[in-house]
């Protein structure tokens, strides 16, 4: 099961307010590469992994992973919540606020929500690892 | 655990050509079948030692299956009964191998006022919070940060070299830092874990701000 530690793994202290930044920034937030999907990926894979150490691994790394989903649910937050109407309206952020306001949902930069269709978890090692590559490979 | 029953076919000493065709198993099976006679990761004679928490070399071999299966394996010719070839710098961490106390470790050491001899010994001082009584609340916050991240680097490596004993000496320091400094951080300041929420008597102090993303 899940613990929370009242923390970031990382400080972020963003004073600026950027929401065309956030717009981008977001993808990694519920995109198809983003934290949300990595952690369910390798949370998801672990459970049929023939090695003990993979099961460890993945359930740390997924575990990791949602300490990041929560950190890029910071950076969003930061760089939005003093948001005026016109840098509202000048960054084309107003799309996903009318719907969302200042509120996080995990949500590609296109727009599109988070799915599981965003991962795939098909109980072979070798295909699961492949996944993970091509996943987070593109950040290696 | 694999239900040998349902898969009666799967018996050690059978060859994976289940109506297949005479293809051997050399390469992975369609899924979701159990691959072929590789038992699971938990053997039926289990390692006699605890693998968490090895108190001796580990001297078992790993979770790589003993039958022979054809299938490759990826696993080294030896079983762990010797320590594994790693680099003379095990992990990735930067620091020296910490023998003795964090006092060598300097550069992980937020700058503090402490008067904490730089050189004292390898045990820890029994009762001393060590420099955590001497800093501040931020200070305090960024070491309690810099341990723990310690500890969950160290921890992905372990995952895959569990019988590195180093590492487990490393993680355990670093552990044991963390341990002290988020005690005395929660006791001071407010919790940091509901394990660490129990110094509140009128009032659940957990829901205190700041939250982490404020």
């Amino acid at each position: 099961m899940f613990n929370y530690e009242k923390r970031l793994e990382y400080p972020i202290n963003i004073k600026e307010t950027n929401p065309k930044l956030a717009k981008a920034i977001i993808t990694q937030y519920g995109g198809p590469n983003g934290e949300l999907g990595a952690s369910m990926r390798y949370l998801s894979q672990r459970y049929t992994m023939p090695y003990k150490e993979c099961m460890a691994l993945l359930t740390d790394i997924g575990t990791e992973e949602l300490g990041h989903f929560e950190m890029i649910a910071t950076i969003v937050h930061q760089l939005t919540r003093n948001m005026t109407m016109e840098e509202l309206k000048a960054s084309g952020f107003d799309a996903y606020y009318v719907d969302h306001t200042l509120g996080l949902w995990p949500q590609a930069a296109s727009g599109t929500p988070f799915t599981a269709a965003m991962f795939q978890s098909v109980g072979d090692p070798i295909t699961d690892l492949t996944e993970d590559m091509a996943a987070d490979g593109t950040i290696v | 655990m694999m239900n040998s029953g349902a898969f009666g076919q799967f018996q050690r000493g059978n060859s994976c050509s289940q109506g297949r065709g005479q293809t051997s198993c050399a390469q992975p099976q369609p899924r979701p079948a159990t691959p072929c006679n590789q038992p699971q990761s938990r053997p039926s004679a289990p390692c006699s030692q605890p693998q968490s928490r090895p108190s001796a070399p580990c001297n078992q071999p790993q979770s790589r299956p003993s039958a022979p299966c054809s299938q490759p394996q990826p696993r080294p010719s030896a079983p762990c009964s010797q320590p594994q070839p790693r680099p003379s710098a095990p992990c990735s961490q930067p620091q020296p191998r910490p023998s003795a106390s964090c006092s060598q470790q300097p550069q992980t050491r937020p700058a503090t006022p402490c008067n904490q001899p730089q050189g004292h010994s390898s045990h820890r001082p029994a009762g001393s919070s060590c420099p955590c009584s001497e800093m501040n609340r931020e200070q305090l916050f960024r070491w309690i940060s810099l341990t723990k991240f310690a500890c969950v680097d160290s921890s992905l490596y372990l995952d895959t070299h569990p019988c590195d004993v180093e590492a487990i000496a490393y993680f355990k320091e670093h552990m044991h830092l963390y341990n002290e400094a988020l005690a005395e951080y929660s006791k001071t300041y407010g919790p940091l874990t509901l394990a660490h929420a129990h110094h509140c008597d009128t009032y659940w102090d957990w829901v205190n701000q700041p939250w982490p993303w404020q």
